[in-house]
């Protein structure tokens, strides 16, 4: 009995001394959440070719989550030590937690100032960092935005608003009823995925906004100010509107957005889909996006009334940062360096993702690539007008307003009860 | 001295399942109930940086959604334990008695589902059940059945019955086949009818396997999760949230509140509530065995 347990150990000892001679080479492992999206994938793989190619030894292993399911790796891994090299973080709420948890390497130290001036303006996104520090490193950037089939906007009897504009709340409800009589939906709605509910909602109150460029949003998820404002209420009500007037199906709350609302929008379900964004230019229909011809446009979204002035959903959209506790800091933060020159701005440009580092790469080559989608997202970027904040940290208000407004669509809440709950889960006292 | 060896191999023999029973449910399940009076969000590499006493379970209890998924786990369970062993009862007695030509096959079709993965029969069932799905194709109807908070619920009980009733179905069959058939023989000759026959004869003798059969089915309705999680996401608005995805969203959700250590107190609720139906158990299977 004794004699085959040290056998036993024996050859367990000598397995794991030849599996470590045999695996010498250094790994890096990086981890988002971009699954699905072609856009990354194909750059993450030149990255990883070139990265590897100038660092002999060196392995990336690079793995790619779904949105959804992103937070279940996460969240063990970094709870117990065994988080990866270079991983990214839900902007919001998540970035708090994972930095003040210690697990992110100050860029705003560690990075030199090659990279700094790669990054350029991005250094002061707030969703980046948090305290006055860097925390993330940005990778693509995005409009987040409503994306239309020409032909069927054209086949229902409408006009294509110009460049940069977007049609009205009004408009949607003509343009969803035409739709509906055709045996179509004027828009695809994925909002189990409570980002598509808040950031429209953040547009709406942003149009509304006097104080513009201040954050009342972010006021008001403080309890800084009053829910029982116009701009609030407006808001609330512009959503009523579409959803009381089936500008969406009545499904669609318990749909999700990345694969059942943009699947069905793909299948030509839709006319438009709601809380697109630039990110999925990779992933569009080719035939509505040849070198010749743009079947699709985008467009903000919708406009409370006519008056209301261009606001847009500018932002990153994956973030990186480098595990403070990684074995090979030196290595992923030379990784993370890596994704964000010029070099590979030009690499994700080229997949068609728009790239955080607009100042690193040359506009004009931009502007003749041959995809058309592309070129309009870039445009969309660069389009003047208000831009309006997503990503907030308050996960306790946005809970409950999300929570609030599916149950305003449901029809079990009111628009005056949302204020109130909110105007009390903020805390706020008058 | 033949019985202390025979203690130390048994020891030896039982240490490799109880260092897999400690290490993958008691040292978790411990973690978890210590954790549901900390305040974690799942990144800290402290687990127990912040004790909040018991404010994560009377952040759950004074959550509406909490108790809309305590009300539709229960109401899940019912329909687990009643609906889908009653229909089970009901088919396995007719298929037993109706000496069908094709028996195995019919008996081999109801079975099927079971061996599909549940989020399979999710996504299909997700298919059938949408707006431009093949119900309302059929039946001519505009109508959002997953989005109808009266509905959504009875629909997710359907599917899972649609699902599982085979199961049942298959342990009701072989205790048909164990049942002393002279006893029905015997009540041919007293004039006993069919209905007397169901329910006076087989539906009594199969008393005990009937009694399996609901807390199989209670406990597994009380861990329902993957199919609630493909069909709803708890959805519309937390409507269909059972105990199991409300626990899942307050951890782990994207966009959702972080919390937990709230989702370790809701695990808690869990366990306590299986705990019972453990207990249960063991006071109504001695019931039986007396009797």
């Amino acid at each position: 009995m004794f004699k085959l347990f040290r056998n036993f150990l024996i050859a367990l000892l000598l397995t794991f001394s030849f599996s470590s001679i045999v695996r010498s080479e250094t790994v890096i492992r990086v981890v988002d959440w971009q699954s699905g999206v072609g856009g990354i994938t194909n750059a993450y793989a030149d990255f990883i070719e070139k990265f590897e190619a100038d660092h002999p030894g060196t392995k990336v292993e690079y793995t790619q989550y779904t949105v959804t399911t992103y937070n279940e790796f996460l969240k063990p891994a970094l709870s117990s030590g065994q988080g990866p090299d270079v991983f990214a973080v839900y902007p919001g709420p998540d970035v708090d937690e994972v930095v003040n948890a210690g697990h992110l390497v100050n860029l705003s130290e560690a990075a030199d100032a090659e990279w700094k001036g790669w990054l350029g303006n991005n250094i002061n996104i707030p969703e980046l960092g948090r305290n006055g520090n860097l925390y993330m490193a940005p990778q693509d950037a995005f409009t987040e935005e409503i994306w239309v089939y020409n032909d069927m906007i054209a086949d229902l009897g409408f006009e294509l608003p110009a460049f940069g504009d977007s049609y009205t709340v009004d408009e949607w409800v003509a343009i969803g009823k035409a739709a509906k009589a055709k045996g179509l939906d004027g828009l695809m709605f994925g909002p189990v995925e409570s980002w598509c509910v808040l950031d429209g909602f953040a547009n709406f109150v942003n149009q509304q906004n006097n104080n513009y460029p201040t954050d009342v949003l972010g006021q008001a998820y403080d309890g800084e100010i009053s829910w029982d404002q116009p701009m609030f209420r407006d808001a609330l009500n512009a959503y009523k509107t579409l959803h009381d007037n089936g500008v969406w199906r009545a499904d669609s709350l318990s749909m999700d957005y990345q694969v059942q609302a943009w699947g069905k929008w793909i299948d030509r379900e839709g006319v438009g889909i709601y809380c697109n964004g630039d990110w999925f230019i990779s992933s569009a229909p080719a035939d509505y996006n040849t070198p010749d011809s743009l079947g699709i446009t985008m467009m903000s979204y919708p406009k409370i009334s006519n008056d209301s002035p261009a606001t847009y959903n500018k932002a990153t959209g994956t973030n990186l940062g480098v595990n403070a506790n990684s074995a090979n800091l030196d290595l992923a933060l030379e990784f993370v360096k890596l994704t964000n020159s010029p070099w590979a701005s030009s690499t994700f440009a080229g997949y068609g993702q728009i790239p955080a580092n607009l100042a690193a790469v040359d506009m004009d080559a931009l502007a003749a690539s041959p995809n058309l989608l592309f070129n309009d997202g870039i445009k969309m970027l660069a389009t003047e007008g208000r831009n309006t904040n997503i990503y907030y940290s308050q996960a306790e208000p946005m809970k409950h307003l999300y929570d609030g407004i599916m149950e305003m669509f449901l029809g079990v809440t009111s628009v005056d009860e949302v204020i109130e709950k909110m105007n009390k889960v903020t805390g706020y006292s008058g | 001295m033949i019985y202390k060896t025979f203690r130390f191999r048994t020891l030896i023999y039982l240490l490799p399942a109880l260092f897999i029973f400690l290490t993958f449910n008691v040292i978790p399940g411990l973690t978890s109930l210590v954790l549901s009076f900390f305040d974690f969000s799942g990144f800290e590499t402290n687990l127990f940086k912040k004790f909040v006493g018991i404010d994560n379970f009377i952040k759950i209890y004074e959550d509406k959604y909490f108790w809309i998924a305590l009300k539709n786990t229960f109401l899940f369970v019912f329909g687990a334990v009643f609906i889908q062993t009653g229909i089970a009862l009901m088919l396995s007695i007719f298929i037993f008695f109706g000496n069908f030509k094709f028996s195995v096959l019919i008996r081999s079709i109801i079975f099927f589902p079971c061996v599909l993965a549940p989020v399979s029969v999710g996504l299909v069932w997700k298919k059938i059940l949408e707006q431009d799905g093949v119900l309302n194709a059929i039946l001519g109807l505009d109508f959002s059945w997953l989005s109808s908070i009266s509905l959504v619920m009875w629909l997710i009980i359907t599917v899972n019955t649609w699902q599982w009733i085979g199961y049942n179905l298959v342990i009701y069959y072989a205790g048909l086949q164990s049942l002393n058939i002279e006893l029905l023989e015997a009540s041919d000759i007293d004039g006993a009818n069919w209905s007397q026959k169901i329910f006076s004869i087989v539906i009594p003798l199969l008393w005990p396997t009937t009694i399996l059969n609901m807390i199989l089915n209670l406990i597994g309705g009380f861990r329902a999760f993957d199919i609630v999680y493909v069909l709803t996401r708890g959805g519309p608005a937390h409507y269909s949230e059972v105990l199991a995805s409300y626990l899942y969203y307050y951890s782990f959700a994207a966009g959702g509140p972080n919390k937990m250590g709230v989702g370790a107190s809701v695990a808690f609720i869990i366990f306590v509530c299986i705990l019972t139906i453990a207990f249960a158990r063991i006071v109504v299977m001695k019931r039986v065995e007396k009797n």
